[in-house]
């Protein structure tokens, strides 16, 4: 691939410059630039992620955020090492959770830097099959499956108030990925960007899921009203005059 | 907090396999101290949970985690083991809640658990975390997010989008719950989950009721929070099929989550 846009020429000879660096370590097998800027979209504010394969044997997979570069490259970085052991495994029994998936993510959307015996390569050929489109969704994917987790798992702890309510923030920052994932972007409301962006089934399974299918005008001015009076009542407490630092006046709440 | 004898077994058997996961790096003089973290030091943990152990380091070499996999490593279950440098953690702490990575690791550690610590270091980031008093600067943009959720609502309210209204107001709910909990019980909310648990565990019986009431969670049974669950379950996996990503992610087996590996 070859960039035209100068911002991602710089870092890919950034990324270049890191992975001719980790050339040093023998156990490190192949280096893989991923991320936007492996796809070829990246921007400045992109980090740059690679992943590195060694032949480590402990099964342990690294995750190294690295905000200030490395070494003379100054651009945050995020590394994901893997053994070979471990790598083969994802490719050969698929994800099953977010781990799993954000690492088959890495391979499928990756540019060789560097490799021994085609490791790279055969890695992201084989990653195909578990990941068809290459996207890097992972990150903010990973926010709605933790939700969902949470939620699962205070629902077995009988925790079922807080159940529901983590089941709604895991449908509403699924439906911020479909937003953000979609070009035109509008700056509209959840509701309208759901209804706009959701098939009608899906939508009507989101307003559920929110328990608002059945909203009135009586019942989101009587919301409206309790939100005005617990804020007004938060800011007392704390010490501040809220209608010195709250716009609600005239408001006839 | 009351726990079922089964749930204290639980918290026993994950905190005898932080401790001994811990002390293989008693040896590491790089290792300042380590703490158990999340639910399994201070709530009641999930059995399906992983074991989330923090470790302080003496250099300054960055941030990073390893995740270890009972398939291939000697772990009882997934574990994962964040290292976090001493300056950076103390940088953290003076930021006092000034952001949301401040805020998660000061809750982290005032409610870890120490597992072991070279003299008093271990104690010592528990007590500064303890003592971490959110700063006006912090407070004032909160106020301002405040605002700006108003100016919404004002809008939506205008123009009679009911439930934008709905969710706006919830949303107004939570951050000025939240605000509440910071400033005056000196509680940082980190994550979703833990709101309501501050909000039922602190707050008062008026408080909390008007909390559940905006959040429209007053009847929610176990049978209403299953059907809850099974619908996000299906909206956020066909969400994912048309991305080409498998449903699997958000399966659960009887509500036990599905591990293929």
């Amino acid at each position: 691939m070859d960039y035209t846009d100068k911002q991602q020429t710089n870092l890919f000879e950034q990324a270049k410059l890191i992975a001719e660096g980790l050339r040093e370590d023998p156990s490190i097998l192949a280096v893989i630039l991923s991320g936007p800027l492996a796809l070829g979209k990246g921007s400045d504010s992109d980090k740059i992620y690679l992943v590195i394969i060694t032949d480590r044997n402990d099964g342990v997979i690294e995750h190294h955020f690295l905000d200030d570069g490395w070494r003379e490259v100054k651009h945050p970085v995020e590394m994901g090492k893997f053994p070979l052991s471990v790598a083969t495994f994802l490719v050969e029994h698929g994800y099953s959770d977010m781990v799993s998936y954000k690492s088959l993510e890495a391979f499928r959307c990756g540019r060789v830097m560097w490799e021994k015996d085609k490791i790279g390569t055969n890695l992201i050929e084989a990653s195909e099959k578990h990941i068809p489109a290459r996207v890097f969704i992972g990150e903010s994917l990973h926010g709605a499956v933790s939700a969902l987790d949470d939620a699962v798992a205070l629902y077995k702890n009988n925790d079922y108030k807080n159940a529901v309510l983590m089941a709604r923030e895991a449908a509403i920052k699924a439906v911020d990925m479909v937003i953000r994932d979609n070009p035109e972007n509008d700056p509209t409301t959840l509701i309208e960007a759901a209804e706009k962006y959701l098939s009608p089934a899906d939508f009507k399974l989101f307003q559920q899921i929110l328990n608002i299918e059945e909203i009135d005008e009586h019942k989101a001015l009587e919301c409206a009203r309790a939100a005005k009076d617990f804020a007004c009542y938060t800011l007392r407490e704390i010490g501040v005059a809220p209608e010195q630092v709250l716009d609600i006046k005239d408001w006839g709440l | 907090m009351q726990y079922t004898p089964e749930q204290e077994l639980l918290r026993q058997t994950f905190l005898a396999e932080a401790t001994e996961l811990a002390a293989g790096f008693k040896e590491n003089p790089d290792i300042l101290a380590a703490f158990l973290t999340g639910s399994a030091a201070w709530g009641k943990p999930n059995p399906d949970g992983d074991l989330d152990i923090l470790l302080i380091t003496k250099n300054n070499c960055g941030v990073f985690y390893r995740y270890l996999l009972p398939k291939f490593a000697q772990v009882p279950r997934r574990t994962e083991f964040g290292f976090l440098p001493l300056a950076l953690v103390q940088e953290k702490i003076e930021r006092a809640y000034g952001d949301a990575i401040s805020c998660s690791t000061i809750e982290q550690f005032k409610n870890g658990r120490v597992l072991f610590q070279r003299e008093d270091q271990g104690d010592r980031v528990v007590h500064a975390c303890r003592h971490s008093v959110p700063g006006r600067l912090l407070i004032g943009r909160k106020i301002n997010d405040i605002n700006g959720l108003f100016k919404k609502l004002r809008q939506a309210l205008e123009e009679k989008q009911n439930q934008t209204v709905v969710l706006t107001a919830r949303r107004i709910m939570s951050l000025s719950s939240r605000l509440l909990l910071l400033v005056r019980d000196r509680l940082g909310v980190a994550k979703e989950k833990q709101e309501y648990r501050a909000v039922t565990k602190i707050f008062g019986k008026t408080e909390s009721t008007s909390y559940e009431s905006i959040m429209n969670i007053g009847d929610s049974d176990s049978e209403k929070a299953y059907q809850a669950i099974l619908d996000t379950i299906t909206l956020v996996g066909g969400i994912l099929s048309k991305r080409g990503v498998s449903n699997r992610i958000v399966r659960y087996n009887g509500l036990h989550r599905q591990t293929a590996n």
